[in-house]
């Protein structure tokens, strides 16, 4: 499992460095990218407890910005991807640690970050759909 | 705005887009809150967040989606905000106090 997730990463970064050589931003985004992808992966995992009713998580209630907008964006930020975004942090990025598993992983052949997170995106969305209607 | 030309604020705006719009609906429909634009947002929001990471990650992007995905959360954020706080009840006290 940890050595999906690492290959996953190391396969992040050769592709995203190899698509924008010159983009100077390329850690942050590249950490945007698969923590929106890992809250959905988690999403995905609760809404499917929930939905056999196994397990059910209170969901944070913001009220700080007028409308609801972006209430719900940032409650649903804070509660799925905060928790991946300080892992990701420290398991990737804290202390350059990323060069070490960059050189520990062979440079992947096939593109695992592109398929999982397009089917992640994908099947969040089936998930969405399947919950809304058979609830 | 120095080296910030309008255009990258354009394009990363275009990038968050997707995930604002996709967080949102998923969050509604965790809630149970859905309506029939809770779908449209999780569809459109989807396509933006895919668009977005694809050429990233060795994948191949549309170039109009971006756009469309951007100009379609503008719209719905201003308009659900004028919807909740129209301009009107702006300047006028709140009665409830």
């Amino acid at each position: 499992m940890k050595d999906i997730y690492y290959i996953i990463w190391v396969d992040s970064i050769l592709r995203f460095k190899k698509s924008k050589p010159k983009d100077k931003d390329w850690k942050v985004k590249i950490f945007l990218i698969n923590t929106w992808i890992n809250a959905l992966n988690f999403w995905i995992i609760i809404i499917w407890l929930k939905f056999f009713k196994i397990y059910d998580i209170p969901l944070i209630s913001l009220n700080i910005f007028p409308g609801t907008l972006l209430n719900e964006f940032f409650s649903f930020a804070i509660e799925f991807a905060l928790p991946f975004g300080v892992l990701n942090h420290f398991l990737i990025f804290h202390r350059d640690r990323y060069k070490k598993i960059l050189e520990k992983y062979p440079v992947p052949k096939i593109k695992y970050a592109y398929m999982y997170s397009l089917s992640i995106i994908l099947f969040a969305l089936f998930s969405a759909f399947i919950y809304s209607i058979f609830r | 705005m120095g080296n910030y030309s309008i255009s990258k604020f354009g394009t990363r705006f275009s990038e968050g887009a997707g995930a604002v719009t996709t967080y949102m609906a998923y969050n509604d429909i965790f809630n149970g809150n859905q309506h029939p634009i809770t779908y449209l947002d999780a569809g459109v929001g989807t396509v933006g967040l895919g668009n977005a990471l694809a050429p990233a990650f060795g994948g191949s992007s549309v170039p109009v989606i971006g756009q469309i995905v951007a100009l379609y959360s503008w719209v719905r954020f201003w308009g659900e905000l004028g919807y909740n706080h129209p301009v009107s009840t702006w300047f006028r006290d709140d009665e409830t106090k």
